[in-house]
């Protein structure tokens, strides 16, 4: 599926309801970009909602303050923290952001110190999650919001996925001509032959991405040998491995690695909103997907406010504040804010894995990675 | 027992109490955490967690590729940055201490700028200049000859930003070795029928060597344990230095901290042989060069070839501070920097987002001046005690408390962080994860940096002064505050100056040690680098520029003192 052929395919009445739509708003002082993006607003919070989150906002006051720990775009976890304190004045809401494994680095480091700082941690490495289940790690607390997410990637007493990203691959149109994209995952490893590619494409790197890890991970899954032939290939081509994907996307624009093999869906969603020259595809064959729960830390140090917290993260309201931030998807069954140029569930072919078996694989998975991929680097340096 | 008496009387001193204080506290914050992280390379769990003793981890690093590869390229980049380095500091300090060439009086301080600039924004800075993609030096050069013969992110662009970044080091020490030395030696050679380049090649070079010798092994040192100018260079490309390599061993999940550990050990002996060696060094050349008379230097006069020489060293000055810095700022007010930056991208908006929204900025500009100016107080303070007891007491131990005190300086900022992670994870005192613990790593490692200017002030002070207060009935506190340490002001300030520049771009230790609220400026920029946030890293790497040009020039200009002489 090819994000940009989609609005392109509005037809010439919809394209002038379109434009007439966005220019009266315009007029009338409406940002655009919120009428046609924002969908319905925000589902006010249910009654036992709200029973609850009054009962503990006047705990979580006592404790003053709640720290999240996430690993979405920096402006996702400012956006959902303003807002937040912006409707619990009183506790204040300390946001860091890491890479999904830098989060989780840090929160098995100060949980081993017993120096707990982390009160809600939310990354795209679901597998931890479900260890972190199983370990105790995580509160037991069931929301009263958690039933309005997906039942596949929620357990109701202890995490839901407040986000779920998608990889696709992306380009530069400055550098890269639709025609030459490749548009399989095959294709991305046939072009590596192609000395034009050298040094050209950029790939995820597993050790530092979850992201990047599940689409290792799945692309094995399901197509085995054949998999690590094409990582083997874009080692050889001298691929640059990024853990984080903000610094591939800055590449990308830069001109540096104008193709990205494994780029990330609200990247591209922000991207191509922004009106930047980028176009991406989602391979039919299919697609990973890395869901992106929050849960509490057993160990919190502010027990209420990470419930207060976590209820305000899951609720609609706190959901579309972290979406609009972050230009990201959301696991809410009513699916959030309703991007262009981002695909929904349905529109894709999910490559369906077992993370609780991806977990207990990841140690085997990343030293392949390294010898597979190291190889064929160290050919490409000749 | 009455063999024993005269030493437990000796030990009961008020100074050798303090020897053993101060010992004791350098001890628990160097000693200790390297000695657990030692132990640790011999385990296989992380710590705190009980495991048997093994060398497999030992047997896993020296069988594997990766480690070698990363030594070879630590060992390539080291001599690469030290040859660069040394040849430009070398070349400068000659043509400034040596020739006629006009104005190099008022070019000494803008020569010595990059000592004061973080080589980690020197790396970012020049990625914007000499990036084969967008790199607008590359583009000048594409678009007049049709090619783009650069490219930083390569082992030559880490040895470019090292040798650039480093080769102060090699001028002030040089130019120091120059202005002391007796020139009669080449008077006397150019008089017996030695032309120029024979009196410099078989006298000058020769007197000049260990001076050479030691800034060799200074640069080479300090670009082994380089981390920030190999990750923003090396690390997307899976290019791997040692101290790049420990960083991936600590990011990944979960983490290796056995392997950590471990090459972090290789590190501590390499670095830390390397510098007994240099220390042997300087100590030969203060041997030769330090004594009561001044010399003024015999000046070569060059006819014509002295503007070539200038323009070296405004080349110098250009390429080194003002086109990668001046780059660096034009880069924070562009939404999107390329090889041919769009005025249509001029934007406020960078500066908007870190001044304005971005809630980090704040918290680490106020974290980075309280380590900065805090800590360096603190370790004026302890580096003046010390130099007091080492020079003028007879304290029991006060070898070992300089020995002692110095020791930090072998130890790579890198290195300091996983032991301080081994160490403080599971102590009882709650420092881990909060700002003491950065205070405490930044104050035990740099000491050095301020003893060393502060021992050799107290020892151009003649010692009657504080006799005179002693025989008038003062105490030794008393002494040591009301006489010495104003007397101490010079280098007590220049210490200071010193430790502060050091303190606020300090990067390697703070990486593996900070928190959420325990942010500092440059770990934020390392953050948004690796977010790929380019043009807002540039607003927070300009404003903690011109946060330190401020203080500098503040203090410079309180306590009246040249900047030339802090370093020297």
């Amino acid at each position: 599926m090819d994000s940009k052929k989609n609005l392109l395919g509005f037809n010439r009445r919809e394209f002038l309801k379109v434009t007439g739509a966005v220019g009266g708003a315009t007029l009338l002082g409406i940002n655009p970009f919120d009428a046609l993006t924002a969908g319905a607003a925000a589902e006010p919070m249910d009654s036992v909602t709200l029973a609850a989150q009054e009962k503990l906002y006047a705990a979580a006051k006592k404790e003053g303050e709640v720290t999240l720990y996430q690993s979405s775009a920096t402006q996702a976890g400012h956006a959902l923290g303003k807002a937040f304190m912006k409707k619990y004045p009183g506790v204040k809401c300390n946001v860091y952001r890491g890479g999904s494994t830098k989060c989780h680095v840090k929160f098995d480091t100060e949980r081993r110190a017993g120096k707990d700082i982390c009160d809600v941690l939310h990354t795209s490495l679901y597998p931890a999650f479900i260890k972190y289940r199983g370990d105790g790690v995580l509160m037991k607390y069931a929301s009263p919001q958690a039933k309005y997410y997906r039942d596949d990637w929620t357990d109701p007493e202890y995490y839901a996925p407040v986000r779920f990203t998608t990889m696709a691959i992306s380009w530069n149109t400055d550098l890269v001509k639709d025609a030459e994209a490749p548009r399989t995952w095959a294709e991305t490893a046939a072009i590596c032959k192609d000395k034009r590619w050298f040094g050209k494409i950029s790939i995820g790197d597993p050790h530092g991405g979850a992201t990047s890890l599940t689409q290792l991970y799945s692309c094995v899954v399901k197509w085995g040998d054949t998999a690590w032939d094409w990582w083997r290939a874009y080692g050889e081509a001298n691929a640059g491995t990024f853990a984080s994907h903000g610094a591939m996307d800055k590449e990308m624009m830069a001109g540096k690695y104008p193709l990205s093999l494994e780029q990330l869906d609200y990247r591209i969603n922000k991207a191509m909103e922004k009106k930047l020259p980028v176009n991406s595809h989602y391979p039919s064959e299919g697609v990973a997907v890395a869901p992106g729960p929050a849960g509490i830390n057993a160990k919190a140090p502010h027990p209420n406010a990470a419930k207060l917290l976590y209820n305000y993260f899951l609720s609609s309201e706190g959901c579309q504040a972290f979406q609009k931030g972050g230009y990201s998807n959301t696991g809410r069954k009513s699916g959030g804010i309703k991007w262009n140029y981002l695909p929904s569930m349905s529109e894709l072919n999910i490559i369906d894995i077992d993370y609780g078996q991806m977990e207990k694989d990841m140690k085997g998975l990343l030293k392949k990675f390294d010898d597979v991929f190291g190889a064929g680097k160290k050919k490409s340096r000749g | 027992m009455k063999r024993i008496i005269p030493y437990l009387r000796l030990l009961c001193r008020r100074d050798s109490i303090l020897v053993i204080v101060i010992a004791a506290m350098i001890s628990i914050t160097v000693i200790y955490p390297l000695s657990i992280m030692v132990v640790g390379t011999f385990k296989s769990t992380p710590p705190g967690e009980p495991s048997p003793f093994s060398l497999d981890n030992y047997v896993r690093m020296f069988s594997s590729d990766w480690f070698w590869e990363a030594l070879g390229h630590t060992i390539w980049i080291s001599v690469g940055g030290t040859l660069l380095g040394v040849f430009l500091g070398v070349s400068m300090a000659w043509i400034v201490t040596r020739t006629d060439t006009p104005g190099v009086s008022k070019l000494e301080i803008p020569l010595i700028v990059p000592f004061f600039l973080s080589p980690f924004i020197g790396a970012l800075a020049w990625t914007g200049l000499a990036s084969a993609d967008y790199g607008i030096i590359n583009g000048w050069f594409d678009a007049i000859f049709g090619v783009r013969p650069f490219e930083i992110f390569s082992p030559w662009g880490m040895i470019w930003v090292m040798g650039i970044y480093y080769s102060p080091y090699a001028f002030l020490i040089v130019s120091g070795t120059l202005r002391n030395m007796d020139p009669t030696l080449e008077e006397a050679a150019l008089s017996s029928g030695a032309n120029k380049f024979q009196t410099m090649i078989r006298i000058t070079l020769p007197l000049m060597a260990p001076g050479i010798m030691a800034s060799a092994i200074l640069i080479f040192v300090a670009a082994a344990e380089q981390f920030g100018i190999p990750s923003v260079l090396g690390l997307n490309q899976q290019w791997f230095v040692l101290t790049t390599r420990i960083f991936y061993f600590l990011q990944e999940y979960p983490q290796d901290y056995s392997m950590a550990a471990t090459v972090a050990m290789m590190m501590l002996i390499f670095t830390g042989g390397m510098v007994l060696v240099r220390n042997r060094i300087l100590k030969q050349r203060e041997f030769v060069t330090v004594g009561g008379k001044s010399f003024r230097p015999h000046v070569i006069p060059l006819g014509k070839w002295r503007y070539l020489t200038l323009s070296y060293l405004l080349g110098y000055i250009f390429l080194v501070v003002i086109l990668p810095f001046g780059t660096f700022i034009a880069i924070s007010f562009f939404r999107y920097w390329s090889m041919y930056p769009k005025m249509k991208y001029l934007t406020l908006e960078n500066w908007h987002y870190i001044l304005f929204e971005y809630p980090t900025t704040w918290v680490a500009m106020k974290n980075s001046l309280f380590l900065s100016i805090g800590g360096a107080i603190i370790a004026v303070l302890i580096s003046a005690v010390i130099a007091w007891v080492v020079v003028r007491t007879k304290a029991f131990g006060k070898d070992i408390l300089d020995a002692i005190a110095t020791l930090p300086v072998a130890v790579p900022g890198l290195i300091l962080g996983v032991a301080y992670m081994w160490a403080w994870i599971r102590s009882p005192i709650p420092i881990y994860g909060t700002i003491w613990i950065l205070m405490i790593a930044y104050v035990s490692r740099f000491i050095p940096y301020s003893l060393r200017s502060i021992e050799s002030t107290l020892r151009q002070i003649d010692k009657g002064l504080e006799e005179s207060a002693n025989i008038s009935g003062a105490s030794w506190i008393r002494t040591f505050w009301s006489v010495s340490l104003p007397l101490l002001r010079p280098g007590l300030v220049a210490g200071f100056i010193l430790l502060f520049v050091t303190f606020i771009r300090e990067l390697s230790c703070s990486i593996l040690l900070y928190s959420s609220g325990s942010e500092v400026l440059s770990v934020t920029m390392f953050d948004l680098w690796h977010d790929g946030m380019f043009p807002n890293l540039a607003a927070i790497g300009t404003l903690q520029l011109i946060l330190t040009a401020v203080v500098l020039m503040l203090f410079s200009k309180i306590f009246k003192i040249r900047i030339t002489e802090v370093v020297r």
